[in-house]
């Protein structure tokens, strides 16, 4: 593996459509009629064409003071719930991506013009992400197969005691505002675009695990 | 800073910015998470050293340490490092630099540029900024900057048109300085909001900078045919300052692996292969060394000189319309006249009426939406600028501020995000006064219509004549000339037959004579007649033929679109047919839909609103049977007036006449013509 920055653009990924469904609001045998089914398929059209999906990835290793109290590369953390999902990880990567302020302008659209479509273009979008993160987690578990390394699941600010307050560090950390144009919304602290996620992925071992 | 602007606009000399900062400051100390602003105060002598050394390494323009200064960050109030203290002491760090190197190499130009960058906010409607706060924002450091003796404003590592628009606004509005922009692409070539080179170069020259490029992001090989595009775009210098290659993070430090000979090397070729590429420099990464290395490699070369572009070109934030590439359509739609529901829903203060129907033209196919809320009894200025901003909000297409209200138009401009078109200014000297400025501060394509105090000439030299005087009236204002575009007046053929000719002659003349580009609201030609769609396509038709650039209609009407469509595919516009195919194999020709039509006895109208069959001509009443009466509603001018004469001669009383026979008529006249049986030639 390599520590330190890369980028990475559009990649080839396929849409989880039962996760989809479950954004949108659909659950169990509750499944979307035909008119729907149709919506979202207008809304992964648009998706696509519009979409223009972005990561920053930044790979460093972890310095642990206590399993609550760490520093990946120099992003410090304190954070129980972190430390737990980074158990046995020797370093980490800090993802940050989005789909572009392109998608917010649907969004926008939507929530004004066409409410229905709003919802699902949401679910849409966030599915889109998602997706996109998978392939990227994929890809990058390809690559790190051959040195028995392996990745543990996302973990983003505002799970558990890792707050949203570490969103202005992680965003400085892998540079959001300057190659991926993310930036916090006033108090609230929500990114925006917003079709953007932060993430910590831990990398892991297999023979030290 | 007359020296400084007279140099660049030379463009014989190549003009060397400075490099990186950042790895610099980290190297002394400067602390992850630290604003690198304190050190103006907490450490001016790290500034100084990297300032001296960069102006012995041959740069002309250092920067200050101001990227991050602003309220945001520094609260003027804040104890330790109050806004004033951090950008004033920047400015006076880097001057003493400038004056003590001065001193020393009196024949070196040295300039001080006040350096802004992102504040760090995403503007709203996608963000949470206000335009006019963000304005003010800019202002404050700017006016700070130029009272403490900065010598340019250079803005730069700008993502977001909209917010880069706040930042050359405040700098223009705040001080006489030179101002330079350059903004940072993706290695996809375009901004992170989405809008490319020459949308940007549009922009920035609408408002009126001494010189633009790129910056930062990527490293001089992955710059080359950005820069590539945005030299062949400007008609300004062009400043190029990219990273010592794209940034690699260890252990915490970030790296940048090009040598100062390969930068240089690099730069040598962007500087050479490009026109008006005037300014040099670097960004993240690079050292002194890399700017020494580039002064030295540029020695002995002369720079290129800026070639102007001619296009005419719009731009929203992320779209840019080039006009004279070929035509395209401007959608009608948003507009009250002749529409009730508009007209209720702007009373109503409803947008979504407004956004509903941009939205709607611009998936029918228009590219440039025309924005007019003009009603006697509502608030213009403020309907108009917050349907601009709404629909900016969503709809990616450039607008078109459409008023002969100039409080509106400017409200409009000024929050447009992009170079917006402008309908319109005309030759009368009171419309030229008033929209001339507003273009000069703002930019715009500005639409002129061919009339002045006179009216509208009846003649194609009149029109042109008053062509003339617009294009005088814009150099006298420092508009460029391929920032106007002529509207060359449709009037109804209903009453002057000869109407149409002298429009389609007009548009022919103003496009031999002058190259410049054409607007038309082409449907006015029908006005008063029926089947309009028939006259309005086949004068499309026409128009596009003598060369109208801009038709402005209704891209929803599939007439008319079909007009537009074929008229691309015909003159070779539409590669291989490509998008005439992808529009048309599916659909049925005229011809086959009215079988259709009729098989289910179903009268559609179309969407001009006639209806495919004309009624029959109702009865005229007893008063069409009198001689008077007839003369009128046929509309036989001089019929009417020898008739009346003969009815006030033969002793019938004069109110008589008006109350039993010209009123009666006129009202069957008026009837007639709202039901679409009478027309105004009769």
């Amino acid at each position: 593996m390599q520590y330190g920055l890369r980028r990475i653009g559009k990649i080839p990924f396929d849409i989880n459509r039962r996760e989809l469904y479950i954004y949108s609001g659909y659950r169990g045998k509750n499944v979307p009629d035909e008119p729907v089914e149709k919506l979202i398929d207008e809304c992964l059209a648009e998706l696509d064409e519009q979409a223009d999906p972005k990561a920053v990835l930044r790979t460093e290793a972890i310095v642990r003071r206590s399993p609550g109290d760490f520093s990946i590369g120099d992003f410090a953390v304190k954070s129980e719930a972190l430390g737990k999902n980074l158990f046995g990880c020797h370093a980490a990567i800090l993802l940050g991506a989005t789909l572009s302020t392109s998608i917010d302008l649907l969004l926008h659209r939507y929530s004004k013009l066409a409410i229905t479509k709003s919802v699902i273009m949401q679910a849409s979008a966030a599915a889109y992400i998602e997706a996109y993160l998978d392939a990227i987690m994929d890809q990058l578990r390809e690559e790190l197969k051959p040195e028995g390394l392996s990745l543990c699941p996302r973990f983003s600010p505002g799970f558990g005691d890792f707050g949203t307050e570490y969103q202005p560090a992680f965003l400085e950390a892998v540079d959001a505002k300057r190659y991926l144009g993310i930036s916090l919304s006033g108090e609230s602290q929500m990114l925006v675009p917003t079709k953007s996620v932060t993430a910590v992925i831990g990398i892991k071992g297999d023979n030290h695990a | 800073m007359r020296n400084f602007l007279k140099k660049i606009q030379d463009n014989k000399e190549f003009i060397y910015f400075d490099g990186g900062m950042g790895t610099y400051l980290q190297a002394n100390g400067l602390k992850s998470g630290q604003l690198p602003e304190t050190f103006n105060l907490d450490r001016p002598e790290v500034l100084k050293e990297l300032a001296m050394a960069y102006a012995e390494a041959g740069a002309n323009v250092l920067n200050t340490n101001t990227f991050g200064a602003n309220r945001l960050k520094f609260p003027m109030d804040d104890p330790t490092y109050p806004l004033d203290q951090i950008v004033t002491s920047a400015v006076k760090n880097t001057a003493a630099v400038r004056d003590a190197y001065k001193k020393a190499n009196p024949h070196r130009d040295v300039f001080v540029a006040l350096d802004l960058g992102p504040t760090g906010k995403l503007l709203a409607p996608m963000g949470t900024l206000d335009f006019e706060e963000a304005v003010s924002i800019y202002s404050e450091v700017v006016r700070l900057g130029a009272e403490a003796g900065a010598d340019c404003v250079l803005i730069e590592t700008m993502s977001d048109t909209y917010e880069l628009k706040a930042a050359v606004l405040a700098a223009k509005e705040s001080c006489d300085l030179p101002v330079f922009a350059t903004v940072i692409f993706s290695e996809n070539g375009k901004l992170l909001t989405g809008g490319e080179p020459k949308g940007v170069v549009a922009l920035l020259e609408g408002l009126g900078v001494d010189g633009l490029g790129v910056n930062c992001g990527l490293g001089p090989k992955e710059m080359k045919p950005i820069v590539a595009e945005i030299a062949k775009a400007a008609s300004v210098p062009v400043i190029v300052n990219p990273n010592a290659g794209l940034p690699r993070v260890e252990g915490g430090v970030t790296y940048y692996d090009i040598t100062p000979k390969d930068f240089a090397a690099t730069m040598q070729e962007i500087a050479t292969e490009n026109p008006g590429v005037i300014g040099l420099g670097g960004c993240c990464g690079t050292t002194p060394d890399h700017i020494k290395a580039l002064v030295d490699k540029m020695q002995g070369i002369r720079a290129n000189p800026v070639i102007p572009c001619e296009d005419t070109v719009t731009s929203s934030g992320a779209v840019h319309v080039v006009l004279n590439e070929k035509p395209v359509i401007i959608g009608e739609r948003i507009n009250p006249t002749g529409k009730s529901k508009m007209k209720q829903a702007l009373r109503e203060d409803d947008l979504n009426y407004i956004l509903n129907e941009g939205v709607t033209e611009e998936e029918n196919g228009a590219h440039i939406l025309d924005v007019n809320v003009g009603l006697p009894e509502i608030d213009e200025p403020s309907v108009l600028k917050r349907a601009v901003y709404e629909l900016q909000g969503i709809s990616s297409l450039p607008l078109q501020i459409d008023t002969s209200d100039f409080i509106a138009m400017e409200a409009a401009m000024r929050i447009y995000n992009g170079k917006p078109m402008i309908n319109s200014v005309n030759g009368k000297q009171e419309v030229i006064k008033a929209v001339f400025p507003l273009v000069k501060k703002y930019g715009g394509v500005l639409v002129a219509l061919l009339l002045d105090e006179e009216g509208i000439p009846t003649t194609v030299e009149g029109r042109m004549a008053i062509a003339e005087k617009i294009y005088a009236a814009a150099d006298s204002y420092g508009v460029p000339r391929k920032d106007i575009v002529f509207d060359a007046l449709v009037m109804t053929i209903s009453t002057d037959s000869a109407a149409a000719k002298i429009t389609l002659d007009t548009v022919r003349a103003i496009t031999q004579t002058y190259g410049a580009c054409t607007v038309l609201g082409v449907s006015n030609v029908s006005f008063g007649l029926p089947r309009r769609d028939l006259i309005n396509t086949t004068f499309y038709a026409l128009a596009l033929e003598n060369g109208l650039t801009a038709g402005i209609i209704n891209p929803s009407s599939k007439a008319m679109k079909s007009v537009y469509d074929s008229f691309l595919a015909v003159r070779g516009y539409d590669n291989n047919c490509v998008s005439f195919i992808g529009g048309y194999a599916d659909s049925i020709s005229a011809e086959a839909e009215l079988k259709k039509i009729k098989e289910s006895g179903v009268v559609t109208s179309d969407t001009s609103g006639n209806t495919g069959t004309s009624p029959a001509v109702d009865d005229r009443s007893d008063i069409a049977k009198t001689p008077l009466g007839s003369a009128i509603i046929k509309g036989l001018k001089e019929n009417c007036a020898r008739l009346s004469k003969e009815m006030l001669s033969s002793g019938t009383d004069p109110l008589d006449v008006i109350n039993s026979y010209i009123v009666p008529s006129l009202d069957v006249v008026g009837k007639g013509f709202e039901k679409n049986t009478i027309f105004l030639p009769q």
